[in-house]
């Protein structure tokens, strides 16, 4: 039924672009013939155009974004594994909060609690009564583009309420537009494109929550926290 | 009997060839119309996804030139169809004529207009890209420009299926004017051909031959051939027609 309605529809089309022909066919004069070369013209200037605009041809394979990003995510498994921070260089410092704490113990307490975000805890003897929290992330990325989309993660609201830590991560979304050409789908059997692949691909991003706390503070987390006790 | 001047077939096709361009750029204008009204449903985008990570939606739009392809397609069967009709066909007795040369010159100009088509609509694309470009400046893109050497390839698929399209649409015309029952078995075979599709229509046989090409050269010479064959049979099934009815 959908293919016959899709029929007359086109049909209908044909028939109006046919009277619309068959009207205009009639008109002629040199009128009409500069607009059909300026039409060839203005299209002709495109293609210096098109090649001239910054975002022209991106090879995003070579691009240095994207190399980055890979430096970053494989130094920073290779950190975790080897129990380490990893290099900061390359990684996003997305917040960090600090508070005034003097009591031997603290409590982990967390709300929508992500597994794979890792908890570094650091003792540091030059804290005295402070605990800072900073939260790092390796880039996330949409490679077609490529685009880091690491700024727009939603951060974690963090606060302290007597002897525990309270991290709550938010569950607000964001949304993000982006414009994606694609050549034209007579191309793609010349091209070998394949228009099911078009869904963008992303590359996934690291995080991790440096905890910085006193020498001898004793620290008690939720089962789905996964501390890492760091050295360095 | 004798002339003064004896008219070569070839001075005679291209006096008409050139008397047809300059008589009708409607053809073209018509073309330039159809065009735009696609470039302006594109504007839009022609698709869009949305993916979601943990806190962000991002939705992309997709731009491309297809719809603009697609108009040109159409307007390339119906410009075939409307240069077979009695108006424009009668154009011809302002010279010496025969069934042969109003053809020839006829075909000439299809084919003309199919080039202008195979330039302009890949061109017509690039100009979507500029236009998004510089309309939407805080939204992230992927590359704008087609790789080196697409633009070309464009040009020349966009050429071929423009002069087959139009091509087809000469052979339904000059049928419709050898009996028309044509005017209603042809949409039906169409529309059989479709309703048919799933299990192998021969109008899906037939796109897939042409579509399915992965070569440029095998592609030229496919629709070379079939233009070969599809305009010498139209001009001989007419060949019993009156030369002016």
């Amino acid at each position: 039924m959908n293919t016959l309605i899709g029929i007359m529809a086109l049909v209908i089309v044909l028939l109006i672009a046919g009277r619309i022909i068959n009207r205009i066919v009639s008109f002629s004069g040199r009128r009409a013939w500069l607009l059909i070369g300026g039409y060839l013209l203005l299209l002709v200037i495109t293609v210096p155009l098109i090649y001239l605009v910054p975002e022209a041809r991106k090879d995003v394979r070579r691009s240095e974004v994207v190399l980055q990003a890979e430096r970053a995510n494989n130094a920073f498994i290779s950190a975790i594994q080897q129990g380490r921070l990893p290099p900061l260089e390359h990684m996003h410092e997305l917040s960090s909060w600090s508070f005034r704490y003097g009591q031997p113990e603290l409590k982990l307490r967390s709300f929508h609690w992500e597994e794979r975000v890792q908890v570094l805890v650091k003792r540091n003897p030059s804290l005295g009564q402070e605990i800072r929290l900073t939260w790092y992330s390796t880039p996330y990325l949409l490679l077609e583009y490529p685009y880091d989309f690491t700024h727009l993660l939603a951060l974690p609201e963090v606060e302290l309420s007597d002897d525990t830590l309270i991290i709550r991560n938010l569950e607000m979304r964001m949304k993000k537009e982006l414009i994606h050409f694609l050549s034209e789908s007579h191309m793609h059997s010349f091209t070998g494109e394949d228009r099911r692949t078009y869904g963008p691909r992303v590359m996934w991003g690291q995080e991790c929550l440096y905890l910085e706390v006193p020498e001898h503070l004793r620290i008690i987390a939720s089962d789905v926290m996964n501390l890492i006790f760091v050295e360095e | 009997m004798m002339y003064l001047t004896e008219p070569s077939l070839k001075r005679v096709i291209w006096n008409q060839y050139l008397f047809k361009m300059t008589a009708l750029p409607g053809l073209f204008t018509s073309l330039i119309l159809t065009q735009l009204a696609a470039f302006a449903l594109s504007l839009d985008g022609t698709g869009g996804t949305s993916i979601g990570f943990d806190t962000i939606t991002v939705r992309i739009t997709h731009f491309s030139g297809d719809l603009i392809f697609y108009f040109t397609l159409m307007w390339a069967y119906i410009a075939g169809i409307m240069l077979t009709i009695r108006q424009y066909r009668n154009a011809d007795f302002f010279f010496v004529t025969n069934r042969w040369t109003q053809h020839l010159s006829t075909i000439a100009l299809l084919l003309t207009a199919s080039l202008y088509a195979g330039i302009v609509t890949p061109l017509l694309g690039n100009l979507l890209r500029l236009v998004i470009y510089w309309s939407h400046p805080d939204n992230v893109m992927t590359a704008i420009a087609p790789r080196p050497g697409e633009l070309l390839l464009n040009l020349l698929i966009t050429t071929w299926y423009a002069a087959l399209l139009s091509c087809f649409g000469y052979l339904t015309g000059m049928l419709a004017q050898l009996n028309r029952v044509f005017v209603i078995l042809i949409p039906a075979l169409i529309i059989g051909s479709v309703y048919v599709q799933d299990s192998g229509g021969i109008l899906t046989a037939a796109i897939r031959f042409y579509a399915g090409e992965t070569s440029i050269l095998l592609l030229s010479v496919k629709a070379a051939l079939t233009l070969a064959i599809v305009y010498p049979f139209t001009m001989l099934i007419t060949s019993s027609l009156e030369v002016r009815r």
